[in-house]
């Protein structure tokens, strides 16, 4: 409990400085929004000083700063220049595809990076551990666009086992594939990596000299080592999720977080920018926080040290 | 049979880093000769025919405009390797020194440091490089700038804590002792000692950085067309997919085989870094 | 007599890119059902390889090129085992042999509980049920002698002590009363007044409970084997070279590398001294008049835990209330077990840690405020030789480059000069001169100390601090640095401060003693006094649980308990918690801490002298 309320006093003040960083990079943008929202028409002084003051332009930028920390606290990210809706409203239109996609990604990673990790780890310098991790330096290696556009390539206009656009699990398939590729890749590494440096620990000497099979010294004694780092790695590969959601939806042209993203910036839509940026890093510095809590449940020894202090 | 998968294990890898070295050595040297070595202009229009298929003419095809693929390519080695290497160098530079500083410094200065790593980390790194784009805008240089930016915090926070580890050694305490000064520590005594580990960090990064400069071309915030950057190529081949699959499967091919050949690299060096360090300490 | 495991022209090696080597040469030895035997030797003898090769628990980089070892298991059968498959070895392995480990710092899974990483031996081989095996366990703790045991076995090794983990593996072996347990150097990593505990714990189970259970005790230390073992075996390079019952090895000692080795212990050199008469001859140099550093009141504390939002109040109380003199030319010792700040002390002296409070004096020079520049210039005269040789030298420096910089740096001499005077050094340190091309990794242990030890020579200072400067190193390379330092020390007109937990290397080369516990000087003295006359409880119990090769076996003052944790001292007199007669008012932690005199040059801590 300690812990979880010192984790807050940090994750706040993070998020505030994250915040401030993104106001004030993006309102010193070269450009005028207001022919942004004008597209290009030629219009009067007055009507751009009215359009000025529907953006709330005219206020100070000190105000403007408060105000969106303000709003932003409440949930009130502002309106689009170019659509004129409110930026959250766009949010939640597009954010279950991208949440789909995140989880989808997220199990394909975690399942075959752990797996394979494990697979080679138990038995270093085999053909087994050979062979797993060529597949995990092609997972690193493979360019996630290409990949996408090949998977479609193949499996859908070569092959037409999957459809290409359209609603529901199966045409989820691809796409998470395409975002967890890289993501298995690094974790079945870290995996086999951390599994093999258990493996030479001087307790694992001790359990087998203690006549304990194999079979459960891997289970019993190295796995919950030797997820530590993987669990860590999760935590920083969350990131990852954005860049697949953003390259992903574009590939596969599903709507979502990431083509609003895209758009927004290609667009210079700062309301959108700004929003999506603070709803971005607030859920991946909550995940964060999950990873971190999960920690304490893997290893005694950083639990213990939470309730000491 | 111990004997054979000791001697099996270090045949593959030695293919493997071979196979990196070489895949690599092939790709800077068509960068560099690529006028010797590309049959065509990469930028001639119409030098075959329109989306024609791989043939002895024309090796990986013709693109929409006849343009040939295979000259592209050549030509595009020159922009994926040196903008990856570019903006790599730029953020670890910037994150040794900073990383090295605040390490060896120490007290308040480490704190607010890491501090500040810290909340960089709170943004991840590809949505710090498209922030940065949506700043200074789009185009090829701006995008190496912006992944070599968003690569400090990761850079800085692996040197800190190697200089910090440094720091600790008996042999930096014996350089104190002797009245050396700070910047003669942290630059002759505590950085020779961690520069392996930049080589190994810089290298594993190279194949990330330039996966990402091309990802943010295939978005259309990078290179523009006509320049031949993979990622871009890949960007307008994805739209003749169906009927010209060669423009898109080369260059994302060689794009993916540059990358695997320097993660085979980084690897390689990280393994023989190991065992560097284990000479140092005198286990051999 | 019966005979429980035969080895038999056992031969090991180990295979590396660079080759195979051999680590055991055609090795044979038996150990009878209930003895002890001891295999002794320095580091890369073979002795934890010979016993790894009995448990099947090589390293995949090793193999066993020839040989068998026969144990003659529970069942009265005889078993070859190095002809088990790992399944079939699996029964034996924790059931007939086992084995305790030297690291007690990481040879416990951390995240199992005590309890459990017991209770998984005994079911793992006994048929009984969980809550039997839980009953057993908690026996088993008792059997340790750890204190709470219901409590403890909930704990993880990391809330544990050195000594009581060190306990837990204890009873891990003890668990299934096998035939034989391999004891690899289980004391080695820790302090001598828990090492005595152990030991002690170690004898009495051996004449109690599981008499019939043969130990193989693996150990560098003489006086150990001395102390513990019926039969003793000496290995030199893989090869066994001398074997017998322990008094007769001792007394009469046939191979040469035993002599040696015997010799090169401190004790015997000390004898050897005092036989020639060079004691006096040591003593006349100090100047009594001259002191070359005072300290006053001196206290160093570290934070333990600087958060970002909050400064914690907890600190590590390392250095107490120290004062201390050292005259020109003498060599003060100080001595302690971990945690007593010895180290901290000896840092803060030099100023590589900034004192927390109080007063240094450096001919006459109070340099306890100098900033890190005003300091260059004292630097030059006070330097420090370092612990571990692995880690104290630059490895990306070859040794020319690390000795000539701190001149260059001083601007004490021109290049050319520079290097003929570095070649005088490395002369004196007695390395060749090709040495200072080389790098750090191309020398051993004991020339890299040399090293060291001309680094700190080349500034010509007056005052050197050495931290443990001899206890990474095998016995007899103890020996050959020893006698450099002492030869060193006349030449060069040297004051020392001689930091070492080795109390026979302190009698050896020091003039002056300080015994340290808890941040706290407890009692200080000269030398010949200290060892012969100890007045605090403390220093008796440390000097009589060292093991002895020679002389009689004492008996032992064993101090209960594990040294409390510095952050929390006991109040008081902060060894009232483990003081074998304390006071009272002792006991209530009333009694200030401070020295008194109580006779010229002999001072104690009042709360002992007032308590006895």
């Amino acid at each position: 409990m300690n812990f979880f309320i010192k984790k807050l006093l940090i994750v706040i003040p993070t998020l505030y400085i994250a915040w401030t960083v993104v106001f004030v990079t993006l309102n010193i943008i070269p450009g005028d929004p207001v022919n942004l929202m004008l597209g290009g028409r030629p219009a009067s002084d007055e009507v751009r000083e009215n359009v000025r003051k529907n953006l709330g332009l005219d206020k100070p930028v000190f105000e403007r700063y408060t105000s969106f920390l303000i709003n932003a606290t409440k949930g009130d990210l502002g309106k689009s220049y170019l659509t004129r809706q409110p930026v959250t409203t766009m949010i939640k239109e597009n954010m279950m595809p991208t949440i789909e996609l995140s989880i989808g990604g997220l199990i394909f990673g975690v399942f075959f990076g752990v797996f394979f990790g494990i697979f080679a780890g138990t038995k270093p310098n085999s053909m087994r551990d050979t062979f797993s991790m060529i597949i995990a330096l092609c997972g690193i290696s493979l360019p996630s666009f290409w990949i996408g556009m090949m998977l479609i390539y193949i499996f859908g206009t070569t092959l037409g086992w999957v459809p290409i656009v359209g609603e529901g699990f199966v045409s989820l398939i691809l796409p998470s594939i395409t975002v967890g590729l890289f993501f298995a890749g690094g974790m079945a590494r870290l995996t086999r990596s951390s599994l093999v440096d258990v493996l030479n620990q001087d307790y694992i000497r001790t359990a087998r000299s203690k006549g304990i099979s194999k079979y459960r010294i891997v289970l019993r004694h190295s796995l919950r080592n030797a997820m530590i780092p993987p669990v860590t790695l999760l935590g920083i590969q969350f990131g990852l999720l954005i860049t697949g959601a953003v390259i992903t939806e574009e590939v596969f042209a599903r709507p979502g977080l990431g083509q609003l993203l895209l758009q927004a910036i290609l667009a210079k839509d700062i309301p959108l920018v700004q929003a999506l940026v603070v709803y971005m890093t607030a859920v991946y510095i909550f995940l964060n926080l999950i990873v971190d809590f999960t920690y304490g449940i893997i290893d005694p020894r950083i639990r213990l040290e939470r309730n000491r202090g | 049979m111990k004997n054979f998968s000791i001697i099996l294990k270090r045949f593959l890898l030695n293919k493997g880093s071979a196979f990196g070295g070489i895949f690599l050595l092939i790709i800077i040297i068509g960068a560099i000769f690529a006028p010797l070595i590309a049959p065509y202009n990469w930028n001639e229009v119409d030098t075959g025919p329109r989306l024609a298929p791989p043939s002895w003419d024309f090796l990986f095809g013709t693109d929409i405009h006849g343009r040939d693929v295979f000259s592209r390519i050549v030509y595009g080695a020159r922009y994926s390797l040196s903008v990856g290497v570019i903006s790599v160098l730029f953020g670890i530079i910037a994150g040794s020194i900073f990383g090295i500083t605040i390490a060896y410094i120490g007290g308040r200065v480490d704190i607010i440091g890491s501090r500040i790593i810290d909340v960089m980390f709170g943004f991840p790194s590809f949505l710090l490089s498209l922030l940065v784009v949506a700043i200074i805008g789009v185009g090829l240089w701006n995008v190496v700038f912006a992944v070599g930016l968003a690569s400090i915090p990761h850079f800085a926070r692996i040197i800190r804590s190697a200089a910090l580890q440094v720091k600790e050694q008996p042999y930096i305490e014996a350089c104190v002792n002797m009245g050396f000064g700070k910047i003669r520590i942290m630059f002759n005594h505590i950085l020779p000692n961690i520069f392996p580990i930049i080589i190994v960090i810089a290298t594993m990064d190279l194949g990330g950085a330039i996966i990402s400069i091309a990802s943010l071309s295939f978005l259309g915030l990078g290179a523009q067309p006509p320049e031949p950057e993979w990622g871009a190529m890949l960007s307008s081949g994805r739209e003749y997919m169906r009927y010209a699959p060669w423009t898109m499967i080369y260059p994302g091919l060689f794009l993916f085989l540059t990358v695997m050949s320097v993660n085979l690299l980084g690897d390689r060096l990280s393994i023989a870094l190991d065992a560097r360090q284990s000479v140092d300490k005198g286990k051999v | 007599m019966v005979e429980i495991l035969n080895v038999s022209n056992l031969s090991t090696a180990f295979q590396s890119d660079y080759g195979s080597k051999q680590a055991l040469k055609n090795i044979s030895f038996k150990i009878n059902e209930g003895e002890v035997l001891a295999l002794v030797g320095e580091s890369g003898s073979g002795k934890t390889v010979t016993s790894l090769s009995i448990m099947g628990l090589l390293p995949n980089n090793a193999y066993i090129q020839e040989g068998n070892i026969n144990l003659i298991d529970k069942k009265n059968n005889q078993v070859n085992i190095l002809k088990l498959t790992d399944d079939k070895h699996n029964l034996i392995r924790g059931n007939d042999i086992s084995m305790v480990f030297q690291e007690p710092m990481t040879c416990l899974n951390p995240t199992m509980t005590i309890g459990d990483q017991i209770v998984e031996v005994i079911l793992n081989h006994k048929k009984i049920s969980k809550t039997k095996a839980v009953k057993e366990m908690i026996d088993l703790l008792g059997l340790v002698e750890i204190p709470d045991p219901t409590q403890r076995a909930r704990e993880y090794p990391h809330q544990l002590s050195g000594g009581m983990r060190q306990r837990v593996m204890i009873s891990i072996a003890l668990a299934c009363t096998p035939k034989l347990i391999i004891a690899d150097e289980p004391t080695s990593a820790l302090d001598v007044t828990i090492q005595a505990q152990l030991l002690q714990l170690l004898m009495k189970l051996k004449n109690s409970i599981v008499s019939k259970t043969s130990i193989l005790f693996i150990t560098h230390d003489l006086g150990i084997v001395r102390e513990l073992a019926d039969r003793v075996i000496v290995m030199y390079h893989g090869e066994i070279v001398e074997e017998g019952q322990v008094k007769e090895v001792f007394d009469n000692p046939k191979h040469s590398y035993t002599r040696n080795l015997i010799q090169s212990l401190p004790e015997f050199k000390l004898e050897e001294r005092k036989l020639t008469k060079k004691d006096d001859n040591k003593q006349t140099k100090v100047d009594d008049n001259e002191i070359i550093l005072k300290i006053e009141n001196l206290f160093k504390e570290f934070p333990v835990e600087k958060g970002f939002f909050k400064e914690s109040n907890e600190t590590v109380k390392a250095v107490q209330n120290i004062s201390l003199n050292v005259k020109k030319n003498e060599v003060l010792g100080l001595v302690g077990e971990s945690g007593s700040g010895k180290s901290t002390l000896g840092k803060s002296i030099i100023k590589l840690l900034q004192p927390s409070r109080g007063q240094i004096y450096f001919n006459n020079e109070n340099i306890s405020e100098y900033s890190n520049k005003q300091m260059i210039k004292i630097r030059q005269k006070m330097q420090m030789i370092f612990q571990d040789p692995f880690a104290s030298l630059n490895p990306r420096k070859n040794i020319l480059d690390t000795l000539i910089e701190p001149i260059l740096v001083h601007n004490l001499m021109k290049k050319n000069e520079a290097i003929n005077y570095i070649k005088e050094i490395i002369n004196d340190v007695g390395l060749p001169i090709e040495s200072l091309r080389r790098f750090p990794h191309e020398f051993s242990g004991g020339q890299r100390q040399r090293i060291g030890i001309a680094r700190a020579l080349v500034l010509k200072p007056e005052f050197i601090v050495a931290d443990e400067p001899v206890s990474a190193l095998d016995v007899s390379i103890q020996a050959q640095v020893l006698n450099l330092l002492e030869k060193l020390k006349k030449t060069y007109n040297l004051t020392m401060i001689f930091i070492s937990h080795d109390l026979s290397v302190i009698e050896f080369f020091c003039d002056k003693v300080a015994v340290m516990y808890l941040g706290h000087i407890v009692e200080i003295a000269p030398v010949s006094k200290l060892f012969n006359s100890p007045k605090h409880s403390y220093t008796r119990a440390l000097l009589s649980a060292v093991p002895k090769v020679k002389g009689k076996n004492k008996e032992k003052i064993l101090i209960k308990g594990d040294i409390p944790s510095p952050i929390n001292p006991p109040s008081g007199c902060v060894f009232r918690t483990r003081c074998p007669n304390p006071g009272i008012d002792c006991k209530g932690g009333n009694i200030e801490m401070g020295l008194i005199e109580v006779e010229p040059g002999h001072w104690v801590d009042q709360c002992c002298v007032n308590c006895n």
